[in-house]
C-alpha cells in the first residue's frame, strides 16, 4: 500500500560536506543591485535579511564582502530617533523584529555603540503591555515572537530590569499547550518556529521550570521525517529552517540526542544548491540566505567541524556570547 | 518619471473598480510577458479583478516614491489635508502589490484614525487582499486592528457588537483557510475572534462545533483544523451552563450501549461516580457538558474518519488530545492530584540508543521498546478512584481494541498506533500492555 507521509525522497547522489566557498559568494552576490526590482520588493526585510546573510558569512567564518563599516553605516540610519526603534529599511517603521537583528548584527561586529542603544531599550520596554505580553511595534499587534525578540535584544544590552520579567514569563507560559508546544499566542497551535521563540525566551530568562521538557521534546522529535528532514507541524513538508528551531530547542532541552543526527545531516546537505550555493528549503528549490543560514546553524549544532559553534539560544556565534557573558539555561 | 502617468491611470482604474463594484469577488495578478497589446493592464470581469505583472515593475517603484515621500508628514500629521485624501488609491496600489510592507498598512491606519477612511471600505479591502494571499498575517492584524477599535468604542457607548462584525470574520478566515492549506494566521484569526465575540454571542459555540466537525472530515491531514476544534472543546470547561449538544449525548450513549433516556447526568454518575459534595450544580453541568463532548470525540468524530482515511498523524495527535483531557477532567473531578500535567516535570525518560534501528530516532523508532521512564507509573503503582471508575475500563477497553485493530493496518498505520500508545505511556502514563 502507498504511503501517504508528507516527506521528499533524496537522490543517491548526495554532496557530504559544505561548500563552503559557493555558499561564501552566494551571499555576498545576494541581492547587490539595488536598482534591481525583486531588491525593492524585500526592502520591507531587509535589516533582518542583512542578519541571516551575515550571521551565515560569520560561521563559515568569513566577512561581508562591502565591508563591516558599510553595514554599520546603514544600521544607523534606520533608526527612528523619536522612538529609538529600528525599521527593516531606510524610510520604513520600526519595528521589534528588525531591531532586534540590527542589535544582533552590531553585538556581533562590536559596534553597539554606533546606535543610541538607550533609544532601542526605551523602545522595547515601550512595547510591554500590562498582561506581559509585547506588541511587535506601536500598533499593538501581540506574538510570543516579540516576547522573544524583546528579552534577546535587552540581554545583549544587559538592560533586562527596565520590563517585568515575570510578568513576561507568565504571558509565555500561558501559551503552552497540552503537547507541551507552544504556539503565536494563548489558545494557539503548537509550531516548532514559536517553541524555539517560547524555549529561547525561558533560556534567556532563565525560566525553563515551566517547560514539559520530556513532552515537548518528544512532540519535537516526532517532527523528523523518514527523510531524516524536521518539518514545522505534523503531515507538513520537511524544510531546512526546522532543522534550527526544532535542534535548538532541543539542545536546550537537553534532548538532542533523541534525533537522528545522521539522517538529518544528509538532509540538510542535500538542501545545497551545487550550483549557485545557498541552502534552499527542501532540495532542488531556490536557495536564499534565510534557508542558508539555519542549515549552517544546524550542522553547527551537529558538530559539523570547521563552522563557528552556533549559540542555540541566541542563534549568534558563540564567541560572541561567550564575550558578553551572556550564559542562557540549559537543561541537562 | 518616466512611467508615472501609466502607473497614475493604473492606480485610479483600480480604485474606481474597488469603490464602484461592493461585489467584487477577488484580486489576482497575472503573468504575462509584456505590454504587446499596448491596452491597460488592469482586467476586471464579472466581479474579478486582475492586473496584468508586466506593469508591476514600474506601477510598484512609482507607488514607493510616492508614498515614502509623504511617510514622515503623514505620521507627524502635517499632512495638507488634500494630500490626506488623496493617499489610499496608492496605498492600495501598493499592498495589492506587496502585501507583507508593514508601514503601507500602519499609513491606513493612521488615515482611519483621522477618519480618511471609514471601516467597512477597509474590512473590504483588506478582505480583497487576502483573496490573493490568504496567509497575510498583516492583513489579518489590520483587521483585529479595525476589529478592536469598533469593540471599544461599543464598549465604551455600552452597546454590544454587532454579529455581523463576527460572522464576517468567520467567513473571510473560512476562504483563507480553504485557500491555503494549515493556514496558521487564518485560524489564529479565528480564535482571536471567537475569544472577543463570544461572550455577546454564546450560541455561536454549538455552530462552530458543527462547522468544525465538517471542516476536519473534509480536511484530514490539517493540524490547523484539529488545533480549531481543541480549541472550541476547551471553551466547553469553562461553561458552566449546560449546553451540551442533544445529538452528541445520544451518540455517546449510543456508542456506550447505554440507555439513552436517562438524564445527562446520569451518564457522568456512571463513568465516574457520584459528584464529589463540594462542587456546584454549574460545576456538574461543565463536568457534564465537556465528559460528553470529549467523548463524542473519541467514539464518534475519530472514529468515522478512521474508518475513512487512515495514515494521518494529525488524527492520532487529536486522539492524544482527547485522551489527555479525560484523564484530567476525571482527576479533577474526582479529586485526585493533577498526573497528567506535573507528569513532564517529574519523569525523566531513558531511551536505550543500542537498539536504535535504521529508521526513525529515539521517539519515532517503535522498534525500540526499551525505553524506561523513571517515574510515575501513576496508574501501576497503586489503584487510584480514577482506575476503579467505569470511565477508566470503558477507555482501556476501547484503546487497546482501537490500538490492536489498526496496527493490522498498514506499515505506516501501525507506526503511528505504537507511536500513540508510546506516548499514552511514557507521557500521560497510561499503560495498557
Amino acid at each position: 500500500m502507498a504511503t501517504l507521509i508528507k516527506d521528499v525522497k533524496l537522490s543517491d547522489n548526495i554532496v557530504k560536506k559544505v561548500l563552503f566557498e559557493k555558499h561564501i559568494d552566494f551571499i555576498n552576490d545576494y541581492g547587490q543591485d539595488e536598482n534591481n526590482y525583486e531588491y525593492g520588493m524585500t526592502d520591507y526585510l531587509r535589516i533582518s535579511g542583512m542578519y541571516w546573510a551575515l550571521t551565515a558569512l560569520d560561521l563559515m567564518n568569513s566577512e561581508p564582502a562591502q565591508g563591516k563599516d558599510k553595514v554599520v553605516e546603514y544600521i544607523k540610519q534606520c533608526q527612528d530617533p523619536q522612538s529609538g526603534g529600528i525599521s527593516a529599511c531606510i524610510g520604513h517603521d520600526p519595528h521589534i523584529l528588525h531591531t532586534l537583528s540590527a542589535v544582533q548584527i552590531l553585538a556581533m561586529y562590536d559596534q553597539l555603540n554606533a546606535i543610541d542603544t538607550d533609544g532601542v531599550v526605551r523602545y522595547i520596554q515601550g512595547l510591554q503591555q500590562p498582561d506581559g505580553s509585547f506588541a511587535g511595534d506601536k500598533w499593538g499587534e501581540i506574538d510570543t515572537r516579540f516576547s522573544f525578540c524583546a528579552v534577546m535584544t535587552l540581554s545583549l544590552l544587559k538592560k533586562m530590569d527596565v520590563i517585568n520579567v515575570e510578568k513576561a514569563v507568565d504571558f509565555v507560559a500561558s501559551c503552552k499547550n497540552f503537547d507541551g508546544g507552544f504556539g503565536s499566542r494563548p489558545l494557539s497551535e503548537s509550531h516548532a518556529g514559536l517553541i524555539y521563540c517560547c524555549v529561547g525566551f525561558l533560556s534567556i530568562t532563565n525560566r525553563l521550570d515551566i517547560v514539559d521538557q520530556e513532552t515537548l521534546a518528544w512532540w519535537l522529535c516526532e517532527r523528523q521525517l523518514p527523510s531524516g528532514g524536521l518539518n514545522g507541524r505534523p503531515e507538513k513538508l520537511p524544510d531546512v529552517c526546522y532543522s534550527w528551531w526544532v535542534l535548538s530547542s532541543l539542545t536546550i532541552l537537553g534532548r538532542l540526542h533523541w534525533i537522528d543526527a545522521e539522517a538529518l545531516k544528509t538532509f540538510i546537505f542535500a538542501c545545497q544548491d551545487t550550483e549557485t550555493g545557498g541552502f534552499a528549503d527542501r532540495p532542488g528549490d531556490v536557495a536564499d540566505p534565510f534557508h542558508t543560514v539555519f542549515g549552517l546553524a544546524a550542522l553547527s549544532l551537529l558538530g559539523y567541524e570547521s563552522i563557528q559553534k552556533v549559540n542555540p539560544t541566541y542563534c549568534m556565534p558563540q564567541r560572541i556570547i561567550d564575550k558578553l557573558e551572556l550564559k542562557p539555561q540549559y537543561l541537562s | 518619471m518616466e512611467y508615472s502617468s501609466m502607473s497614475e491611470r493604473i492606480l485610479r482604474s483600480l480604485e474606481s473598480i474597488i469603490k464602484n463594484d461592493l461585489e467584487l469577488e477577488d484580486f489576482t495578478i497575472v503573468p504575462t510577458e509584456d505590454n504587446s497589446k499596448n491596452k491597460s493592464p488592469v482586467l476586471y470581469e464579472s466581479h474579478h479583478l486582475g492586473l496584468e505583472s508586466w506593469c508591476v515593475k514600474y506601477v510598484y517603484q512609482y507607488i514607493c516614491t510616492e508614498l515614502f515621500k509623504v511617510r514622515k508628514s503623514l505620521a507627524e500629521k502635517k499632512l495638507g489635508y488634500l494630500i490626506g485624501e488623496n493617499l489610499n488609491y496608492i496605498l492600495m496600489g501598493g499592498l495589492f502589490i506587496n502585501p507583507d510592507v508593514n508601514t503601507f498598512w500602519n499609513m491606513k491606519r493612521e488615515l482611519v484614525e483621522s477618519d480618511k477612511l471609514g471601516y467597512e471600505e477597509e474590512f473590504r479591502f483588506s478582505k480583497l487582499i487576502l483573496t490573493r494571499k490568504h496567509k497575510s498575517n498583516e492583513a489579518f492584524a489590520y483587521r483585529r486592528w479595525l476589529l478592536k477599535r469598533i469593540l471599544e468604542k461599543m464598549s465604551k457607548n455600552g452597546i454590544p457588537p454587532s454579529i455581523g462584525n463576527l460572522e464576517n470574520e468567520l467567513a473571510v478566515t473560512s476562504a483563507a483557510a480553504d485557500g491555503s492549506q494549515n493556514n496558521y494566521h487564518a485560524w489564529t484569526h479565528r480564535i482571536w475572534c471567537m475569544e472577543h465575540f463570544l461572550p455577546y454571542f454564546p450560541d455561536i459555540l454549538a455552530r462552530e462545533m458543527h462547522f468544525s466537525e465538517k471542516w476536519i472530515n473534509e480536511h484530514v491531514s490539517e493540524n490547523t483544523g484539529y488545533h480549531y476544534r481543541q480549541f472550541l472543546i476547551n471553551l466547553f470547561k469553562s461553561h458552566r451552563q449546560l449546553v451540551m449538544i442533544p445529538r452528541y449525548f445520544h451518540e455517546v450513549t449510543k456508542r456506550l450501549n447505554l440507555f439513552n433516556d436517562d438524564e445527562p447526568i446520569q451518564l457522568l454518575i456512571f463513568l465516574l461516580g457520584k459528584p464529589p459534595k463540594n462542587k456546584s450544580l454549574e460545576d456538574i453541568s461543565k463536568y457534564i457538558n465537556i465528559m460528553i463532548v470529549l467523548l463524542y470525540e473519541l467514539l464518534a468524530v475519530i472514529e468515522n474518519i478512521n474508518d475513512m482515511f487512515t495514515e494521518h498523524e494529525c488524527l492520532w495527535l487529536h486522539r492524544r488530545y482527547i485522551l489527555y483531557n479525560l484523564v484530567q477532567i476525571a482527576d479533577e473531578y474526582l479529586g485526585e492530584p493533577n498526573n497528567t500535567a506535573k507528569q513532564g516535570k517529574n519523569a525523566s525518560i531513558c531511551f536505550n540508543h543500542e537498539s536504535q534501528s535504521s529508521y526513525g530516532n529515539a521517539v519515532t523508532n517503535i522498534v525500540n521498546e526499551n525505553c524506561e521512564a523513571k517515574q510515575p507509573k501513576i496508574f501501576k503503582s497503586q489503584p487510584n478512584k480514577f482506575q476503579s471508575s467505569n470511565l477508566y475500563c470503558v477507555l482501556t477497553e476501547r484503546e487497546k481494541e482501537f490500538i490492536t485493530r489498526n496496527c493490522a493496518g498498514s506499515a505506516t498505520q501501525m507506526n503511528l498506533a505504537r507511536r500513540y500508545e508510546k506516548w499514552l505511556k511514557l507521557i500521560v502514563g497510561f499503560d495498557l500492555t
